[in-house]
């Protein structure tokens, strides 16, 4: 069997799920701006497995979403996927717009949704590339208004030309106020994953 | 549509494959750019179905799970259907899937899995029946076992049967 086909132990499960968290934490303060009201951010699991496995964490559905990917480049290769399905699609892009009546097939609207995601997952791996002391950026969003499983089916397929295994970081926000609700996945090829555990180890490791 | 919550309904997983004999149904949800290919025997009443996510088998990795690929996966269910009683003459194909959901991206890994699909069906002398792929949005399909009827349903299209 090739390389990567472990399982985290429960350290790196535990700093993993950590690193997880400082990600959305901050993610969920931009939106917080954003909206201007409080939002809760949730790790729900994370874990290294098999690309085709990966619906089994997430879950999948038919429902409709506006989801919008990004790629994570330079010092990490992933993927950064966020979720609004269509009832907090829509009210996100009230309470940014103002507007009453969304639409979301409206170009506008897209860019609205594309921009927040952009930000958030902009704040994320900048929170976490700050942790880690590393350079990672994030490309433009490409958005699609389609069921959440042929998203993330597009987005696995791709990633599975690649590499074999990921890690994946599955968490959810929520504005109560507003009642916008996200799923914000992150997924990370297995040299990645190597990568930030060696500058973790490092840093505990430190005299 | 048949969306009843039934014990014989089968779920097909992503880089999956399932065979079954009627009435058994087989489902797999949120083809992107993957390829769903079903197949189908009239007179045994078996199907089976792959959720395939690459093309091809040839340079895999690991060589761990055949149904990841169209060709190793189409051959695979073929061989499994016929372990379960049908007969490789009176198969025919269905294929579904090969979207092209994001423009700008250059794998284009959705139109090389149907030609793939569509080339390992014809070397292996099996009728293609019908398809549904391509253009830039998901599908989920059902396949039932009982008619050989393949339901394709998409978020925004509604749901259609080839």
């Amino acid at each position: 069997m090739g390389k990567g086909i472990r399982k985290l132990n429960d350290f790196e499960y535990g700093a993993l799920k950590e690193i997880g968290n400082i990600g959305i934490g901050n993610s969920a303060t931009s939106l917080s701006k954003l909206t201007h009201t409080g939002v809760h951010a949730n790790i729900l699991g994370a874990g290294f497995e098999f690309i085709e496995n990966i619906p089994k964490i997430t879950g999948t559905s038919d429902s409709l979403v506006m989801g919008t990917f990004m790629h994570v480049k330079k010092e990490l290769n992933g993927y950064i996927l966020i979720f609004f399905p269509e009832d907090s699609a829509r009210n996100l892009c009230r309470a940014v717009t103002g507007e009453r009546e969304v639409n979301l097939a409206d170009r506008l609207n897209r860019s609205v949704i594309e921009e927040v995601s952009h930000i958030l997952a902009g704040t994320y791996i900048t929170s976490l590339a700050d942790f880690l002391h590393m350079d990672v950026s994030i490309s433009t969003p490409y958005s699609a208004y389609d069921m959440l499983g042929s998203i993330l089916n597009y987005v696995l397929t791709e990633m599975c030309y690649k590499t074999d295994l990921a890690l994946i970081l599955d968490s959810e926000f929520l504005v109560k106020e507003n009642k916008i609700e996200g799923i914000f996945v992150t997924l990370f090829d297995p040299v990645s994953l190597d990568y930030m555990l060696e500058k973790i180890n490092r840093m505990l490791n430190k005299p | 549509m048949p969306d009843m919550p039934d014990s014989s309904l089968i779920i097909v997983g992503i880089g999956g494959f399932a065979i079954a004999r009627s009435p058994a149904r087989l489902k797999t949800s949120g083809l992107g750019s993957c390829v769903g290919v079903t197949i189908y025997d009239r007179k045994e009443h078996i199907g089976g179905l792959v959720h395939a996510m690459l093309p091809s088998a040839k340079g895999d990795r690991l060589e761990n799970n055949p149904a990841k690929y169209a060709d190793s996966g189409i051959e695979y269910i073929i061989e499994e259907a016929i372990k379960t009683g049908a007969s490789k003459k009176r198969l025919e194909a269905k294929i579904v899937g090969g979207a092209s959901m994001f423009p700008n991206t250059f794998l284009n890994i959705g139109k090389r899995n149907i030609k793939c699909a569509k080339k390992t069906l014809d070397e292996l002398g099996i009728p293609i029946v019908a398809d549904d792929t391509g253009k830039n949005y998901g599908r989920t399909i059902i396949l039932d076992t009982s008619t050989g009827i393949l339901y394709v349903k998409s978020a925004l299209y509604g749901c259609k049967e080839i």
